[in-house]
């Protein structure tokens, strides 16, 4: 039994995601650790360092998905220990930024489908009535009394 | 947008989702929301796939467009209070940004009303919308009894012009 070829593409891509996670949580903690960079700065950097690396290889969507996974991780992670200390014009810019994204996306891309045409109901054979003339004079049948 | 594009929307409605939980728990730092709302939101996200119509096919294509559909909805409906909160509170809010944000609340509820054929922008304004309208209120009601004024009376004017151009009836 083979794997098919978009399977070999997720497990590459699932292992790419957690390599690539694992090196940037372990180089922030080396880094902090060695005293040469600030944890959540060397976080920020690798996540914006994985996303030019997922753009710029989009034609290959394993190793992309899973450099953008891995930066949506650690901005998450970032945001979930720093948003609170930002001020409120920035939160509201980012997420009026995000907003607007999404507002853009969904007006562009997710309106709803034309329903499939309505197909008509098989109808039956039409049979021509026979007058009464003809029923009765039809050779072997005796007309009901 | 064929299908292998539309999977580089995936990352950026996870961040957007991510963006929503980090919000409510910035927001809600000590009341459990943001932990109740995650897994509420998540097993909504779940049921809604698999009980819709789209779901109940074994098409998986069909699950992935119906979980984003229900993904952005989500989004956008628990982004926009959020967003008006922290306009509120980025300018300590002043009366006339807090009317501003009862422009936006109105104005999302009517644009929700009104637009056709995206049902998506339709639940994600409406419910949005009626979030920040609610939020907007009670703002309003610690400002006083003229603020107060201002909110009912500017409710009451938006409905009654709505319906007057949107819901007449012709009289034959």
């Amino acid at each position: 039994m083979t794997l098919s070829h978009d399977n070999v593409k997720g497990a590459f891509g699932l292992i790419i995601f957690s390599f690539s996670l694992a090196l940037a949580y372990f180089t922030a903690s080396y880094v902090e650790s060695a005293s040469v960079f600030d944890y959540w700065g060397a976080l920020l950097l690798m996540s914006a360092v994985y996303l030019i690396v997922g753009i710029a290889v989009y034609q290959v969507y394993a190793i992309s998905l899973g450099f953008l996974f891995s930066a949506d991780i650690m901005v998450i992670h970032l945001m979930s220990e720093n948003f609170g200390d930002l001020d409120s014009p920035i939160k509201m810019f980012v997420v009026g930024g995000v907003l607007l994204v999404m507002y853009g996306f969904a007006w562009q891309f997710l309106k709803d489908e034309p329903l499939p045409p309505m197909q008509q109901p098989p109808t039956p054979p039409v049979t021509p009535a026979m007058p009464p003339a003809a029923q009765t004079s039809l050779p072997g049948i005796t007309p009901a009394v | 947008m064929n299908n292998l594009s539309i999977l580089y929307v995936w990352p950026f409605l996870v961040l957007a989702l991510g963006l929503v939980f980090v919000a409510f728990g910035d927001l809600w730092p000590r009341s459990g929301a943001a932990g109740t709302f995650l897994t509420l939101a998540v097993i909504g996200l779940l049921l809604s796939v698999f009980t819709s119509q789209s779901g109940k096919s074994s098409d998986n294509l069909a699950q992935a467009k119906a979980l984003r559909r229900n993904m952005v909805t989500l989004t956008l409906a628990a982004l926009v209070p959020v967003f008006v909160r922290y306009m509120l509170e980025s300018f300590d809010r002043a009366l006339p940004v807090v009317i501003l944000g009862l422009f936006i609340g109105f104005g999302l509820v009517l644009w929700g009303l009104f637009v056709d054929g995206n049902k998506v922008l339709l639940y994600a304004n409406v419910i949005g919308g009626g979030l920040v309208i609610v939020y907007v209120y009670f703002q309003l009601w610690d400002l006083g009894e003229l603020a107060r004024v201002i909110a009912a009376a500017f409710g009451l004017v938006v409905a009654v012009t709505v319906s007057a151009i949107k819901l007449k009836d012709k009289l034959t």
